[in-house]
């Protein structure tokens, strides 16, 4: 087993007393994995997000990144080896051009001023920005916008990768943009890291390890194989299943085998058409 | 109103927008002070407040601003032109040097009121085109770093001229955003059956009310969500920063402060000198 970059240990987090909205969450996440972790709304997982980002720190339990306790001495040291990025693409779009944007994490981090130009346009280009450099926000799309926070965050060269909800606000064009992109970024960098909080299960298909939430506890935690099997259970919990596992089951429930290798929706339209 | 920024920023790469903000916010109050000074006798006056305008024109040219825009700069002076006659004709001149213009019944005007009204006219025309020129020019975000490189010796004083200037640079960031947010709102508002351009005062003030609430929250929903952003990327205001943005002062700066500081001592020489150009080539001067 890979080390763990991120542990969860029996969180418990309340907004208010007697009520609480985190009951007891357990998981970790090796290196180099991408975690999944869905849940509808309501369902205690932007709470989870925060907790895990320190932005809420009065919680119970450990959260340990990169093998060390998340509390309030170590926040600033953890924080600037993980990268987030978040749901509303205005909101953490800090300066007035991509270039500028990009540019205000490592202004945080003091990259000297003679380094910045070439390592802004290299992470430009992995996103797909570098011709939009001298662009301001209000002539993005959302999905160009969520691609600079990606940038921004990846030019920090973190371990860990959080997004929050990252795609809730974009159209399909643009979610597909990120997805497409995220799937690139875990072939370049097999080391990174990644936690996803979504209530997108189409996202968490491709995930490593899903972890679903529902009412403040962990009601399934698994490869995405194992917990989309749960059907009719998560549809209680308001979660559709990925459409590849619902076609999958479909058919079997029709009698139809499946191999196990065929484990994605080309290979299935492949053996189908076989 | 998509497209509104502030002070109207030219794209254009003159040598105006070359020139780095710093010198430009000098190099403009430079200019701005040669503008109100007095000289002797009308015929001073007018040559050098003329003169003046002259250069400012030139700067405007090179800017490459259109002229609607500077037509429109000066749309709103008409009221201006009015309110300073009528103060200049009502209110009776002491030491006059030009004829009568009328005399009425004892009311007597000298041409003296409308030079005067005409010179602060052209004092105020001149204003206007200085900081249209600095505007149009230069970007609000270069203006800020200027305004920072402007404040940097108030540290001493414990000034956080670095948070000053992130704040403003922000707050430029956020106005498209926000302009963006009071259109959906008053959109959405207006679906509701808010008016805002008709009835009463009252009634449309009650409109706004229904407009500047749900934009109040949204945007403390946004600040806080920015915040957070910015801390998640490692931003203290405490700390020390490098900068992407880096000022540069070039020969053609050093030119630019050494031409206009010398228009400046120009205009100073001669108004405390009280040199009259007219007397001294023994011309009849007014």
């Amino acid at each position: 087993m890979p080390e763990a970059i991120l542990e969860v240990k029996d969180l418990h987090f309340s907004y208010e007393a007697g009520k609480e909205t985190l009951k007891g969450i357990s998981f970790s996440v090796p290196k180099g994995s991408y975690a999944c972790v869905i849940g509808h709304n309501g369902s205690g997982k932007s709470t989870l997000a925060k907790c895990i980002m320190g932005l809420n720190s009065t919680f119970k339990g450990d959260v340990l990144l990169f093998g060390e306790k998340l509390s309030p001495s170590s926040v600033y040291r953890l924080r600037s080896r993980i990268g987030i990025v978040f749901q509303n693409p205005d909101n953490q779009f800090v300066g007035s051009t991509v270039a500028d944007d990009i540019a205000f994490g490592l202004e945080n981090t003091q990259v000297p001023t003679e380094q910045m130009e070439e390592i802004i346009h290299s992470f430009a280009k992995q996103v797909g920005m570098e011709d939009f450099l001298e662009h301001e926000p209000q002539m993005l799309s959302g999905g160009q916008k969520q691609r600079v926070a990606i940038s921004g965050v990846l030019a920090m060269k973190p371990s860990l990768i959080i997004f929050d909800e990252a795609t809730a606000m974009l159209d399909p064009k643009g979610k597909k943009e990120i997805y497409a992109l995220v799937e690139r970024m875990r072939q370049e960098n097999p080391d990174l890291t990644l936690l996803s909080i979504t209530h997108d299960v189409e996202e968490a298909a491709n995930a490593d390890q899903v972890i679903v939430i529902n009412d403040g506890n962990i009601v399934y935690s698994g490869t995405p194989k194992e917990v989309f099997s749960h059907e009719k259970e998560l549809k209680e919990i308001s979660l559709h299943v990925p459409f590849f596992f619902a076609l999958k089951r479909r058919l079997e429930d029709r009698g139809l085998e499946i191999p196990e290798d065929v484990d994605s929706l080309p290979l299935l339209e492949d053996y189908l058409c076989r | 109103m998509k497209a509104f920024t502030l002070g109207r920023y030219v794209p254009y790469n003159s040598w105006i927008h070359r020139l780095d903000p710093r010198l430009k916010i000098l190099a403009t109050i430079l200019l701005m002070v040669c503008v109100f000074f007095n000289f002797p006798t009308w015929s001073m006056r007018y040559l050098m407040g003329g003169l003046l305008f002259a250069v400012i024109s030139i700067l405007v040219a090179c800017t490459k601003i259109s002229f609607r825009d500077v037509i429109g700069s000066l749309r709103h002076l008409w009221f201006m032109v009015i309110f300073l006659l009528i103060i200049y004709v009502l209110v009776p001149n002491g030491n006059h040097t030009l004829p009568e213009a009328w005399n009425l019944n004892g009311w007597v005007v000298y041409w003296d009121s409308f030079a005067e009204a005409g010179r602060i006219l052209l004092r105020l025309v001149m204003m206007i085109e200085l900081t249209l020129v600095l505007t149009a020019s230069t970007k609000p975000l270069d203006l800020t770093y200027a305004l920072e490189w402007y404040l940097t010796p108030l540290k001493v004083f414990h000034f956080p001229a670095a948070e000053v200037a992130m704040i403003i640079s922000i707050a430029l960031r956020f106005i498209p955003t926000l302009l963006e947010d009071t259109q959906r709102v008053m959109k959405a508002q207006s679906s509701r059956g808010v008016d805002f351009e008709h009835g009463s005062l009252w009634k449309r003030l009650m409109g706004v009310t229904s407009l500047v609430i749900p934009l109040f929250v949204s945007s403390f929903v946004r600040s806080e969500e920015l915040a957070n952003a910015m801390e998640c990327r490692g931003y203290d205001p405490q700390a020390k920063r490098t900068r992407y943005h880096v000022l540069h002062f070039h020969w053609l700066d050093l030119l630019a402060l050494v031409l206009s500081s010398a228009l400046l001592a120009g205009y100073i020489t001669v108004s405390v000198m009280n040199l009259d150009f007219f007397a001294m080539l023994g011309w009849a001067a007014l």
